[in-house]
């Protein structure tokens, strides 16, 4: 079957009459579950497999690839309404997008966001489909010489994303993202560290229940502290208001196109990265926007470009993913595994054989994640309107609501009674961390990446000793890594003797 | 699948094994006529409930996926709802150690990786807070024939030709004291293998991914694990785990085809007494005796379930069945090691000390 005949064939088969329901139907469960906060796709794509066993392979496949395709459409809502993680990729939409809800420019904000995921999907399946007959070289080429340097480009980051303008915090909030990083069973040496003798302890702390107890829980804290509503600025009028504004924000979107196209870049090579998952991928393209923008100032205050470079890259990380999926049927993520299990389930059997002999299944899934999407966008800017009216309700009301929402969340993950006082623990870091300026952003940068850092350092140096930094693509990354490091240190250094004092 | 039960008799001595015979046979015709009806009762306390099934690892694996399977079936035998719990940790250790101490009601099972579960009872692990002994087992769903996987290209093609490897081959393991560490540390050393082991890779596809880019030449798996890669024509089978070659596999010798010694031998027995014990179900200690009966009778049905058997086909998975007795006296075998140097083996296998 040729490329383009499968192309043809995949669309056809998605919008028929037997697909297209359960397409609209599973988009439509994506965003709710996305809009709760701690159902991440894992969760939309588990949930859903018992419902599959009886399905049709392409209904099958549909329906659950479009649940998980909308999750992050729903989660950025929360993310932007609630000053809440919808899902765990969202992360790095809650530094400007509630700061837009706070000024009364939610619409604007949720516009540019649902158009963003749209395009960052987009992009990310169009390379995927761009790379099809090289897939397998493509993602061979990737081994641990390179995630571990990777890794350490992001980590580098980490320095863009201090806070209000102080490195040295920015840098401490990372470390301590690295120091958690670390706890739990140490793979090599079977070493448990910080571990305090609780088994819950060992595998590590799960990263759903942190980011929400540093992001959300302790925005809670602060809504009930201060007291007042999540949107402090009424937007006049309401009703129309609001579609001029979503309108306005799909506008800001396209305005910043080349924006989105590296963002999605960046979320598409991250998400080659096995096991990595999209909250670091939009960090990254936060700090990328923040670094090229010409009024870097504007972040954390409400930049439209800081909703716009997240939410692209969040999306596009998902055609990353599928591409080990598609060629090897080996999981990127493990919300492939999932989609694998499923497959298996459906009686496909994924790996090199899918790409040859079901070349329209493998076309119906990426027209399955842009449809998907598509839906995601319009489905989000209709259901946005209600959903903000709740952002002026009183904080007093709306804390206790959110609170139970976001504890359940941290719990259903894993079912784990434990998770639930992880969140709250780290509710009182974040705040902590809030109040006293140590940049939360570079703490989930840094417990994001510390084990993959780790685990890939360890493999190289066991497989090539120490000379797995001169393979071509390891070296390559590495130079980039320095260059990238030398322009923020030379950037710091100016903007501090414009400021007339040293290193804060 | 295979299956080679270990006979009571293989080791002990006569005397103690009649002795043994003549007690299960009293026991069992004293309590022949009240059990039916204490069973009957126990049918009538299940009736409507709700019986928690849980898996001690994170939803999406294997595990996960046998009980979601068992699950309706269960239900359907036991008359009870079945909820499948996740309770992923510590490798597997939480969730057996959670409902070893759980409710002794009979209401909360679970579904266990025994292997990991003999090895880190065995080893004397921190954390183990559960003996394998005293836990009810209902039955063993299925085992694992576990099998070494080359790469395509990989510079030795059969198992004499890695034993006699001049120069050491690469071998991909994810963490330590998990089953692929394991299996290859105790074969480095049984056999005599040149192999050099490169473990801590996250998971058996990051291993999968490490041999299709030629980092590594070989590892450890199971042999349904490996399937989707030896049907693609990447990886191909060398060697097999068990005492027979299984049907499936006949050209594969085992390894105890290649043991160059009767130690290698007896250490490879050991090995494989654990393999033995597979995926059983259990019940914590201390449930009613009538309980744990009908628990293994529903259990023995819903094996034997055809609808249950066709969504299994379904699946590609593949069941291997011993009733809940057969498998307490499995587990009593593999957690037998006598020989303090063979013991060693293992404790340094699971500890990274080799």
């Amino acid at each position: 079957m040729g490329v383009l005949e499968g192309l043809v064939q995949g669309l056809y088969a998605a919008v028929s009459l037997q697909v297209l329901p359960y397409l609209i139907g599973g988009a439509i469960l994506g965003l709710i579950i996305g809009i709760i906060p701690g159902l991440s796709g894992h969760f939309a794509m588990a949930m859903l497999v018992p419902f599959i066993f009886r399905m049709e392979p392409t209904v099958g496949i549909t329906f659950i690839l479009a649940a998980h395709a909308t999750v992050a459409q729903g989660g950025g809502m929360t993310a932007i309404l609630f000053a809440t993680p919808g899902t765990g990729q969202n992360a790095a939409t809650l530094l400007d997008g509630p700061k837009m809800t706070e000024k009364g420019e939610a619409g604007r904000a949720v516009g540019a966001a649902m158009t963003a995921c749209f395009i960052g999907a987009f992009f990310g399946v169009f390379v995927l489909t761009l790379l099809l007959p090289v897939l397998r070289k493509v993602v061979l080429l990737f081994g641990p010489p390179e995630f571990f340097m990777l890794a350490i480009l992001a980590l580098t980051f980490i320095a863009v994303l201090g806070g209000a303008g102080s490195v040295n915090k920015g840098l401490i909030g990372g470390a301590l993202g690295l120091m958690f990083a670390f706890v739990g069973m140490d793979s090599v040496t079977g070493a448990k560290r910080f571990t305090f003798g609780l088994l819950e302890l060992w595998d590590g702390l799960s990263m759903v229940p942190v980011l929400l107890g540093i992001f959300a829980v302790s925005e809670m804290i602060d809504l009930w502290i201060t007291g007042g509503s999540l949107a402090r600025k009424a937007a006049d009028g309401a009703h129309e208001s609001m579609q001029k504004q979503i309108f306005a924000g799909v506008m800001d979107t396209l305005r910043n196109w080349w924006l989105v196209i590296r963002c999605s870049a960046i979320g598409t090579t991250m998400g080659l990265i096995p096991g990595l998952g999209s909250a670091p991928a939009a960090f990254v393209a936060y700090a990328h926007a923040k670094q090229t923008s010409k009024h870097p100032e504007e972040f954390g205050h409400g930049a439209i470009e800081g909703v716009i470079a997240p939410e692209s890259a969040n999306d596009a990380v998902e055609g990353g993913a599928l591409a080990s999926t598609l060629a090897f049927g080996i999981p990127g993520s493990s919300s492939m595994a999932i989609l694998i299990s499923a497959l298996l389930i459906l009686g496909v059997e994924p790996g090199p054989k899918l790409m040859v002999m079901h070349l329209d299944l493998v076309f119906l899934m990426i027209w399955t994640v842009v449809l998907g999407n598509l839906m995601g966008t319009i489905l989000g800017m209709f259901i946005a309107n209600p959903l903000a009216k709740a952002t002026f309700l009183r904080g007093s009301l709306l804390v206790p609501i959110l609170l139970c929402i976001i504890v359940t969340g941290a719990y259903i993950f894993h079912r784990s009674w434990f998770d639930m006082i992880v969140v709250l623990v780290f509710g009182l870091l974040g705040y902590a961390m809030k109040k006293l300026d140590y940049s939360r952003p570079a703490f989930i940068i840094g417990f994001v990446l510390g084990l993959m850092v780790e685990r890939n350092l360890y493999l190289s140096l066991k497989l090539y000793g120490g000379k797995f930094l001169f393979q071509p693509l390891a070296l390559g990354l590495a130079v980039l890594t320095i260059l990238v490091l030398v322009y923020n240190i030379v950037k710091i250094v100016k903007s501090n003797r414009r400021a007339g004092i040293g290193v804060k | 699948m295979f299956h080679y039960g270990n006979r009571s008799g293989d080791r002990g001595d006569l005397r103690l094994v009649l002795l043994f015979l003549v007690v299960i046979l009293m026991t069992v015709s004293v309590a022949g006529f009240a059990s039916a009806k204490s069973i009957k009762d126990a049918a009538a306390f299940y009736k409507g409930k709700n019986l928690t099934l849980v898996v001690p690892y994170k939803p999406g694996g294997g595990y996960d996926a046998w009980g979601r399977l068992l699950a309706p079936y269960l239900g359907k035998y036991t008359g009870t709802r079945v909820i499948v719990k996740n309770m992923p940790g510590a490798g597997g250790m939480l969730g057996i150690n959670e409902v070893y101490t759980a409710r002794p009601n009979g209401l909360t099972i679970n579904i266990q990786n025994a292997v990991a579960a003999v090895t880190n009872q065995l080893v004397g692990v921190k954390g183990v807070r559960y003996d394998l002994l005293k836990y009810n087992w209902i039955g063993r769903v299925t085992t694992d024939t576990r099998v070494l996987a080359m790469r395509k290209g990989a510079p030795v093609k059969t198992i004499e030709a890695l034993i006699n490897s001049k120069s050491p081959i690469k071998f991909g393991a994810t963490g330590l004291g998990g089953s692929t560490y394991v299996d290859a540390v105790i074969t480095k050393k049984a056999l005599n293998l040149p192999i050099e082991i490169v473990h801590g890779y996250d998971s058996s596809s990051e291993v999968d991914l490490g041999l299709l880019r030629g980092e590594i030449d070989g590892t450890y798996g199971s042999y349904s694990s490996r399937l989707g890669m030896v049907k693609a024509g990447e990886q191909f089978i060398i060697l097999q785990s068990g005492k027979k070659r299984a049907a499936a596999m006949p050209d594969v010798p085992t390894w105890f085809e290649v043991a160059p010694s009767e130690k290698a031998k007896e250490i490879l027995s050991v090995l494989t007494a654990m393999h033995e014990t597979g995926r059983p179900l259990a019940a914590p200690p201390g449930v009613a005796p009538e309980r744990i009966a009908f628990l293994r009778e529903a259990f023995d049905k819903t094996l034997k379930d055809p609808d249950f058997l066709k969504s299994i086909k379904k699946a590609k998975k593949e069941i291997d069945y011993v009733s809940g007795q057969e498998m307490e006296e499995i587990i009593r075998t593999s957690l037998e090691i006598s020989d303090p140097e063979i013991k060693k083996v293992f404790v340094d296998a699971v500890k990274g000390d080799i």
